[in-house]
């Protein structure tokens, strides 16, 4: 029984599983013999055409899209040992930046106070006010009273 | 050719590193119930928010050499001129207090002191953020010290003198305004 037209195609086109392909290779005609012959003449002959056409008309598709691509400057090649130094000295700077926050803001830390008094009253002799400088050059107030003994303390 | 992932995140990231560190390990204060005013008797009518202030009591001597790593940010003060005679000092504590506007907090000052502190609210001046305090300290139902003064949001006011086992004691207030 001859094979359908369709099923010779697609063995002639290797698109069967192979446990149908080789079924179907024993099963086949010489009616299907013949046709498969024609199929592989009409295809060499349809290769041969086209490749003998392509030949005659050069396709350069590259220069058509280049002329339409966006110019952009050559990237700059960096030698791998600069790279690595300018890295490391962009980790380097983060750090002593960080470093130098960090002992700016440290917590706790006072900065630049101005410090207004307005009232002070204190028992004994007296008292001193004064600006203390800190290492950052901002001043903290300082009263300094003279403590009393105890005898000679009196309420304000 | 753009910025490595490095080059963009290592400068935010390390800051953020590196505040995360050395955060003080210090006792919460004795909070006792907010209180008017020592002196004022009622609040001062532009008091509001919140004072967070630390209140550190120092005891400085002149035995020793020892310097208390927590004191670090007062380091420039204490070995200043004004406390030349004393060669050691030491953080016997330090006080955080959360006092609300027109309210005062009491802390403890060693030689059965107390500290007075009240946080009178804002003034501020020339575009900063300013606070008005006033600081009292009392001897039973004695005041030995009576003073109102106003600083920057986040400075620091020291006081000094009050005798204490070989030494004086020395107070370091810094304040900052919170809730405003």
């Amino acid at each position: 029984m001859a094979v359908a037209d369709d099923k010779l195609q697609s063995l002639f086109d290797n698109e069967l599983p192979s446990d149908e392909a080789e079924v179907l290779r024993r099963d086949l005609s010489d009616e299907d013999l013949l046709k498969l012959a024609a199929l592989a003449e009409l295809s060499e002959t349809v290769r041969g055409t086209v490749s003998a056409e392509a030949a005659t008309h050069e396709l350069d598709l590259w220069s058509s899209l280049a002329d339409k691509l966006p110019q952009q400057p050559s990237a700059q090649v960096i030698p791998l040992r600069r790279k690595i130094v300018r890295r490391t000295t962009a980790i380097v700077s983060a750090l002593a930046l960080a470093a130098s926050l960090l002992f700016a803001l440290r917590p706790g830390s006072p900065g630049d106070s101005n410090c207004e008094i307005e009232e002070l009253e204190v028992v004994g002799t007296g008292a001193t006010v004064m600006k203390v400088a800190d290492d950052r050059g901002n001043d903290t107030t300082l009263i300094w009273f003279d403590h009393q003994e105890e005898d000679e303390w009196e309420s304000l | 050719m753009g910025k490595s992932v490095i080059e963009q995140w290592a400068s935010p990231m390390a800051v953020l590193a590196l505040f995360s560190l050395g955060q003080p390990q210090v006792s919460r204060a004795q909070t006792e119930a907010q209180r008017p005013a020592p002196s004022e008797g009622k609040a001062a009518t532009d008091a509001t928010g919140t004072a967070m202030c630390s209140v550190r009591v120092i005891h400085a001597t002149a035995t020793g050499t020892e310097f208390d790593a927590r004191l670090e940010p007062l380091r420039p003060q204490l070995k200043g001129q004004a406390f030349q005679s004393f060669t050691n000092f030491a953080l016997l504590k330090q006080h955080e207090l959360s006092i609300a506007g027109g309210a005062s907090q009491r802390f403890d000052v060693p030689g059965e002191h107390q500290g007075v502190l009240a946080y009178e609210g804002r003034a501020d001046a020339g575009g900063k953020h300013r606070l008005r305090l006033r600081l009292e300290i009392q001897d039973g139902k004695a005041k030995l010290l009576s003073t109102k003064f106003v600083i920057n949001d986040g400075g620091t006011m020291m006081q000094a003198g009050l005798k204490y086992d070989k030494g004086v004691l020395v107070l370091g207030i810094t304040c900052r305004s919170a809730g405003q």
